[in-house]
């Protein structure tokens, strides 16, 4: 959760798209009607205020083509497919939501790191992870359905010939290859060759081009498909800070650095803070 | 404007890291900004190793910009955040198959070294910019966490003092006697020199008594000179005074050895897998690049004895090239970022 006051002022009816929006954000932060009085940490509105506000603007656009002109706009939230035809043509910070939260429980894990837990494993080969027509395969041989995220998040490589194994393979900080088509749908960064096999060879030859790739693919999940991303994203441009740590503790610095829930250092800040309040 | 420098402190260590951040700090006060060093202590354990990075997040940095160095300050939180990398905790990625690393192929090392990585890309990739000590910290940078970083050079210590002088009958080494550093290399080359050159290695470190018992093992009191801790002005004047210079440490980040024998007008003797150093060594143009073996550092001691004029010239181009470095332009670039 993000300690953050949002109001709302949008135009009725909301658009499906905005309602998705706004439920991704009510579920990680408080959210509430313009009505409802502030103080507000900003306000999301669908059409700039017109008269200057004390509260900072998060302005909704559903059309890149048609970006309003709101001078008290302090970023831009937006649907995913429109988030990425904003980027680089506006100034102001773009967020996307929508879509809930897939792959939760998916660890970025770099191609280095792969590479040692394979060594560990005794699992040798080229390990390139390939769903396609359905099915996954490991070096050709065949997996069962359920392998997909372990292939995911082992593989030197991922070829994925559809958005779901696409965003699954991004998840786990996988280099994917994936048609044109694809990477558009989805976001991820478009391979350097229309030949998958040729790039699955380029990638395995080059470990740098694979950290490279699988660094923006992870990027891509976290900007396009990954909501508590996303709100953290909105709340770095928010200037947020824990509003009380001594309630909070480590909790959002541990959580903004991607840290999972049974992680060793979690007891050990947890600890800290215990003997700190101890009498 | 207000610079904060953060680095981190190693308690009872101090080297180059340590004195390159108070030069930072220096070079921002000339330039007239306001600039003072925080430092905090470090571990490198893995099961300590969080404990640093996290107790930087919660540090209150009121400036208007932070210079954030080696892991883990650039852990620190600012809105104006620049990172200058000297280096991030090799132990865990280049060096992570080195004796003194703890990370192995168990579950707990690797899930600490996976945690790392995503701690160091999402701490990193908040800065505005990330600027590297050399190609080689950009490259391992890409290499393992998919990120860019600029590679921005600096003028070495002892610049303003450094200065040509004859070209002497011995090589130098100045260096700390550790194995990343393999001093050994020298000392068994000098074995196969036989033009009279000798070699001077000054420095402290774990491998002192191993060197000194392999020059007497191998008889080699009257060509290697192992002279221990040397203050800077005798530095300066070994430096002056040499023909060359020797280094060939393993995979170095940057290698101000290589800058300084430059600026005295010395070509470097240096291997194939010295890292950083090889951005400045050209072979044949500003010292020789060898297979670092005995035999191959050896070869080039005889080959700089053989042609003074060659080795004059060659330090001569490499003090031109290290002559272009300059702390002002270092602020610059790092303040405009």
């Amino acid at each position: 959760m993000i300690d953050a006051r949002i109001g709302v002022a949008v135009r009725a009816p909301a658009s499906d798209a905005l309602h998705a929006a706004l439920s991704r954000l009510a579920e990680r932060c408080s959210v509430v009607a313009l009505s409802d009085g502030g103080p507000f940490d900003a306000v999301v509105r669908t059409s700039p205020a017109g008269r200057e506000y004390a509260e900072r603007t998060v302005l909704w656009v559903e059309d890149a083509a048609d970006v309003p002109d709101d001078p008290h706009a302090v970023a831009l939230l937006a649907p995913p497919a429109v988030a990425r035809a904003l980027r680089g043509t506006v100034d102001l910070p773009v967020v996307a939501l929508g879509p809930a939260a897939v792959h939760r429980r998916a660890r970025p894990i770099m191609p280095f790191t792969r590479s040692r837990i394979r060594r560990a494993r005794g699992l040798v080969g080229p390990a390139v992870a390939r769903h396609l027509g359905g099915t996954w395969t490991w070096d050709g041989a065949v997996l069962e359905p359920q392998a997909g995220p372990t292939a995911a998040g082992l593989a030197a490589v991922v070829v994925a010939d559809d958005d779901a194994s696409a965003v699954l393979g991004a998840a786990w900080s996988a280099p994917v290859v994936a048609p044109r088509d694809v990477a558009e749908r989805t976001g991820l960064p478009l391979a350097a060759s229309d030949d998958p096999e040729a790039e699955v060879e380029r990638l395995l030859a080059d470990e740098t081009a694979a950290a490279v790739l699988a660094r923006s693919c992870r990027r891509a999940f976290e900007l396009d498909h990954d909501p508590d991303a996303a709100v953290a994203h909105l709340a770095d441009i928010l200037v947020l800070r824990p509003g009380r740590p001594w309630e909070t503790g480590y909790a959002a610095p541990l959580d903004r650095l991607g840290t999972p829930p049974d992680a060793r250092i979690r007891d050990r800040a947890h600890a800290a803070i215990h003997v700190l309040r101890s009498r | 404007m207000d610079v904060l420098v953060c680095g981190a402190q190693v308690p009872f260590v101090s080297g180059g890291a340590e004195l390159h951040m108070h030069n930072i700090v220096r070079a921002m006060q000339e330039a007239g900004h306001r600039s003072e060093l925080v430092h905090l202590p470090t571990a490198w354990e893995k099961d300590r190793l969080f404990d640093a990075p996290l107790a930087w997040r919660m540090l209150p940095l009121d400036a208007d910009v932070v210079v954030a160095t080696n892991f883990p300050s650039y852990f620190a939180r600012h809105d104006h955040k620049v990172v200058w990398l000297f280096h991030q905790h090799r132990g865990a990625y280049d060096a992570i198959d080195a004796a003194w690393s703890d990370l192995g192929t168990d579950d707990e090392a690797l899930e600490v070294q996976r945690q790392l990585t995503q701690w160091d890309t999402v701490a990193l990739e908040e800065a505005r910019h990330v600027f590297t000590t050399s190609h080689v910290v950009a490259d391992r940078l890409a290499r393992y966490n998919g990120l860019a970083g600029e590679a921005l050079y600096h003028p070495p210590p002892l610049a303003d003092e450094l200065h040509p002088g004859e070209m002497g009958d011995y090589v130098f080494t100045p260096t700390r006697l550790e194995t990343n550093k393999r001093p050994d290399r020298i000392v068994d080359a000098m074995r196969h020199v036989r033009s009279g050159v000798r070699a001077v290695v000054a420095g402290r470190g774990s491998m002192a008594a191993d060197l000194a018992a392999s020059v007497e093992r191998q008889d080699l009191g009257d060509r290697v000179e192992l002279a221990g801790f040397v203050p800077d002005a005798e530095l300066v004047d070994r430096y002056a005074g040499a023909l060359g210079v020797i280094y060939a440490p393993f995979d170095e980040d940057y290698g101000y050895v290589t800058l300084q024998a430059f600026l005295a007008g010395k070509p470097v003797i240096t291997s194939h897998d010295a890292g950083g150093v090889l951005e400045w060594v050209e072979d044949g143009v500003t010292g020789y690049v060898t297979d670092g073996t005995a035999e191959g550092l050896a070869d080039a001691v005889e080959r700089l004895a053989a042609d003074r004029d060659n080795a004059a010239a060659m330090g001569e181009e490499g003090r031109r090239r290290a002559r272009e470095l300059s702390w002002q332009r270092v602020v610059e670039r790092l303040l405009s970022a």
